[in-house]
């Protein structure tokens, strides 16, 4: 391990590292210094907002538990197996990250709306329909959010001595064992930055919502659409509920920062 | 890795035809104008840059709160026509500029699928029956508004499904059949195939006035007289708005 305490890199590089750090945070200090404090009370005091976060917190944990579910199994699949094709699976399901989210609604609406391919058969056999409904926010953001987690499990797994599971196995024990307790303890860095990633692009979700899932208070507005709402009326309102959510993407990302991210901060565990 | 090298050529193909057209040469009209004017701003642009062949025309088309936060954030609008006068009086005030005119009127609409399949007649549909997914424009936006009122004078609730951040969202969410219906305005169904519309009934008396005001130099004032010319006033009747 080298010393991190002495600068071992050019001085030169400091300039652009700087104007890297200074395009990430004069954003934010503009929110902090456009932001009408004063209206703060009025802001906490009105259930609007409210029930938004509400919607935005609850929707993006549950979005993060199916994304675990269906994501890890996923990840092993693809870094484990000899998949034919594996290239091709893995580009699909990482292509949302690159999409326009707009364009993911589009693609969501075309099928699981109304007229869509597979949500016409839900309509007329079950007479269920998914846009305007809070599921169908969840499957918003589990179709940005959930490859950030495929992806960085997937390649700690790739990247992951595969030693000790040999030796787990021929020590007897079960695949599902093995798994268990050698082969995820071994990535679990990997699976709570993964995790971590995934809720805070779910949470931050807005246009993909917007387009499959609609807006409506209480049901599908959540707090990027309320946002968004504000500023045609309330710019200062707007600028509020963005400092909102920067406050609490930060606490998350720092409270967890030496536990479960050092993808993230860039500490080994 | 493959692509790293297209970009790469398509920014600088981007870059080079934004250079082309700023250096042109000639003088630049900036036009913010409400999204529902869309069709009339593209039948204006060729014949105001006909009039004026040194002038390059560009429309800023989006929801009139949107516009009027963009010109008080300081955009360089020489136009501001405006869907809604709550909007035009703010940036007035904003700016301190005089009165607007008012060129056009417009009014609302029941928006619902070709040939009416679910038979829906009133704002009572709308308010009243459970198998309609009813889509209406956010309170905060004009439309929104406009939508309220009309629901207020039939004195009926109307629970819609979602709320759009404008008005052509709420004739999208019908065209693509997520909608069964929705409040928009006359011209959105205008000429189109993929929607029709229902118009209300007559107690129901929301009448839409569009402001329009030079915010910004001598072209500004002769695009605003262009709206109000003969010309201009034929360009709106044909495209679905009432006269004032």
């Amino acid at each position: 391990m080298s010393d991190t305490r002495r600068p071992s890199v050019p001085r030169l590089v400091l300039v652009p590292a700087a104007l890297g750090v200074a395009l990430f945070a004069l954003p934010v200090i503009g929110l902090v210094s456009r932001a009408p404090w004063s209206d703060l009370a009025s802001l906490i005091t009105d259930p609007a907002p409210r029930s938004a976060l509400v919607l935005s917190v609850v929707t993006s944990l549950v979005t993060t538990a199916i994304a675990l579910a269906l994501g890890v199994p996923l990840a092993l699949v693809l870094a484990r197996t000899r998949l034919p094709g594996r290239g091709v699976v893995l580009a699909v399901c990482t292509l949302s990250m690159v999409l326009p989210p707009v364009v993911a609604g589009v693609a969501l609406l075309s099928a699981l709306g109304r007229r869509g391919v597979i949500g016409r058969l839900l309509d007329e056999h079950l007479g269920l329909t998914i846009p305007f409904t809070p599921a169908a926010v969840v499957i918003a953001q589990l179709f940005v959010a959930m490859p950030f987690l495929v992806v960085t499990l997937e390649s700690a797994l790739r990247s992951a001595d595969r030693a000790p599971e040999e030796v787990a196995r021929t020590l007897g024990a079960r695949p599902w064992r093995v798994l268990a307790t050698v082969t995820l303890p071994s990535v679990r860095g990997a699976l709570g930055a993964g995790a971590v990633l995934t809720w805070a692009r779910a949470i931050g979700e807005f246009g993909a919502t917007i387009t499959f899932a609609g807006n409506l208070p209480g049901v599908t507005r959540t707090l990027p659409s309320e946002t968004y709402l504000a500023l045609q009326t309330d710019p200062g309102r707007a600028v509020l509920l963005s400092l909102l959510q920067v406050g609490v993407s930060l606490a998350v990302l720092l409270a967890l920062r030496h536990r479960w991210v050092p993808a993230l901060t860039g500490r080994r565990p | 890795m493959l692509g790293l090298q297209r970009p790469s050529v398509a920014l600088l193909a981007t870059s080079a035809a934004l250079a082309a057209g700023c250096g042109s040469g000639g003088d630049r009209l900036d036009v913010f104008a409400a999204a529902s004017l869309a069709a009339v701003m593209g039948d204006l642009e060729p014949v105001f840059e006909a009039e004026h062949p040194d002038v390059d025309v560009v429309v800023n088309l989006a929801g009139s709160s949107t516009l009027a936060a963009q010109i008080l954030a300081g955009a360089e609008a020489a136009v501001f026509a405006s869907a809604d006068e709550v909007q035009m009086d703010i940036v007035r005030e904003g700016l301190g500029l005089p009165s607007a005119t008012t060129f056009a009127t417009n009014r609302l609409v029941i928006v619902v699928a070709p040939g009416n399949p679910l038979g829906i007649s009133g704002l009572g549909d709308l308010a009243q029956r459970d198998d309609l997914v009813v889509s209406l424009a956010a309170p905060e936006v004009p439309a929104g508004r406009y939508a309220l009122a009309a629901f207020d004078q039939a004195g009926l609730t109307v629970g819609p499904a979602t709320l759009e951040a404008d008005v052509r969202g709420v004739v999208t969410r019908v065209a693509l059949g997520e909608a069964d219906a929705g409040l928009a305005y006359v011209t959105d169904v205008l000429g189109r195939s993929d929607v029709d519309g229902v118009p209300l009934p007559a107690e129901v008396d929301v009448v839409v006035e569009y402001p329009v005001l030079a915010v910004d130099s001598r072209l500004g004032a002769e695009f605003v007289d262009l709206l109000g010319s003969e010309r201009g006033r034929s360009i709106l009747a044909a495209n679905g708005f009432g006269l004032p």
